[in-house]
């Protein structure tokens, strides 16, 4: 497959990449109106839900980041519209504006236009939802290269197989999407602990390559503060049963996600990705938070490796799960998109490859995943700050 | 299954373990692939599948090597083919009351 011809059917944007997926985006930004999204959502069959309950509750930085990463989710190219609920005013203005400037259609309505009834405010958002659904149903998709894709990077109950053929091989995907102009990101800033030194050598500068260093001593340093020992925690007691030992072995195969590509970037979470090549995400291990993270960054699809088996997709962004693990294939096969296990027996990693990037095209055109049509997909945004 | 089935898989050449691709039971003989001078190792106890072995004698406190990165130290003394796993390896890093990173270089 050459790639450079390589294409995907997808919804233009007026500013941004292409969409692979139409979809309203109810955003609740509130606790108090999480039952009325929730309602609203659950009435729109095909709309996706993106929601935080803390909202007035997170100050400070935590604010800002849950603000920031709100918009990004918003302006996920995989969103054609958004019906914004809220019960903070200036927070949903900050959205608006960002939403405006995007020029993406969207209503919002707070608890004050409905002076605080939370069955008009369902109400309203349901006739608001049902109109900008019904006219955004009416893009096309148009053809677009891999040039245009931003691709997330993740792995979830991890065991040795992950490290041993799953990662790499999205490395070997990631490696080629960068070629062809793409873009990929990778995160879970506290696995990359004991490869800091390789990992931050292969920067685009010495900069760049100085924060990704600083950024998982940071996250090393976090956890001592805390009084957190990573033994039992990272890797967990699922991944020790299933054979990873360390943090460092862990990390080791967890990198191979980032194939060989030079690192062009650091980002933090909830910002943007506007520019290509391979990133790092300075963020949470934990993969509802880290997939949310690459929502808000841009991403319109996840690569995702499990060892053991993990549900979890995005609601946001399909997420393709990849498994080298021959019984997980086997015990989940309403789970595992993409299987790679013949890795293991001596396959030729190029020839997966290129399987897995033929099955991103898929997926971009519109075949679904796993996660997709059993609606296991969530959107969960990291909290950065204390509650008082 | 023969004992020529059984492989047991390393990244390079001086990696101290490799992980199993099959269960191992005490006495099982394993081919180990892409470590380039060891070939073969035969496991001194059961070992689950997937799990480290190690390939060669392991002294206590030495640095535990896989694919070119150190992945831990090793608390005892380990024997070629023994287990290698949370009783007998150790992480360097994030040690909650440790003297922040002087362990880890």
């Amino acid at each position: 497959m050459m790639m450079k011809d390589i294409e995907f059917m997808g919804y233009r944007r007026p500013i941004g990449r292409p969409g692979i997926r139409n979809y309203l985006l109810v955003l609740n930004a509130t606790g108090l109106t999480q039952p009325s999204a929730n309602r609203v959502h659950g009435l729109l069959v095909g709309s996706v839900l993106a929601s935080t309950p803390y909202g007035m509750g997170s100050l400070g930085c935590d604010s800002e980041i849950t603000s920031n990463t709100l918009c990004g989710i918003c302006l996920n190219p995989n969103v054609g519209a958004v019906l914004v609920l809220s019960a903070d005013r200036p927070r949903a203005d900050v959205i608006g504006a960002a939403l405006a400037q995007a020029g993406k259609p969207f209503h919002v309505i707070c608890f004050d236009d409905v002076a605080q009834d939370n069955l008009r405010i369902s109400d309203e958002g349901l006739r608001a939802g049902a109109r900008l659904m019904r006219e955004i149903s009416r893009q096309r998709r148009e053809s677009f290269g891999l040039s245009e894709l931003c691709v997330g990077l993740e792995c979830g109950l991890s065991d040795p197989t992950s490290g041993i053929a799953a990662n790499p091989l999205l490395g070997r995907v990631s490696d080629r999407i960068v070629a062809s102009g793409g873009t990929s990101v990778l995160g879970e800033t506290i696995e990359w602990l004991g490869t800091e030194d390789e990992f931050s050598k292969r920067a685009t500068t010495a900069q760049i390559g100085k924060k990704i260093e600083q950024a998982v001593l940071g996250r090393e340093k976090m956890a001592q503060d805390a009084g957190i020992d990573l033994a039992g925690t990272n890797p967990n007691r699922i991944n020790i049963e299933a054979g990873l030992t360390t943090i460092e072995e862990k990390a080791s195969g967890s990198v191979a996600k980032s194939g060989t590509a030079p690192i062009s970037g650091i980002i933090a979470y909830g910002d943007r990705l506007d520019t290509t090549g391979l990133f790092v995400m300075d963020a949470p291990a934990y993969s509802p938070e880290s997939l949310t993270g690459f929502v808000a960054a841009g991403a319109q699809i996840i690569l995702f490796t499990t060892g053991v088996g993990n549900s979890y997709v995005s609601a946001v962004s399909p997420t393709i799960k990849v498994s080298a693990n021959p019984q997980t294939i086997q015990n989940l096969p309403y789970q595992i998109d993409f299987d790679c296990s013949a890795i293991l027996d001596g396959a030729s990693q190029d020839a997966k490859a290129d399987s897995l990037l033929a099955e991103i095209v898929n997926i971009a055109d519109g075949a679904k995943t796993w996660g997709e049509v059993l609606s296991e997909g969530s959107e969960s945004i990291s909290r950065h700050g204390a509650a008082l | 299954m023969s004992g020529d089935t059984r492989q047991a898989l390393a990244i390079r050449a001086g990696d101290v373990v490799a992980n199993l691709l099959h269960a191992a039971r005490k006495g099982d003989v394993f081919s180990v692939r892409d470590h380039g001078t060891i070939a073969s190792v035969t496991a001194s106890q059961d070992i689950p599948r997937f799990h480290k072995i190690a390939l060669c004698a392991i002294a206590a406190d030495q640095k535990i090597v896989r694919g070119g990165l150190v992945i831990g130290r090793a608390t005892g003394a380990i024997k070629p083919g023994d287990w290698v796993h949370s009783h007998n390896l150790e992480s360097l890093r994030a040690k909650a009351k440790s003297p922040i990173l002087k362990d880890a270089k």
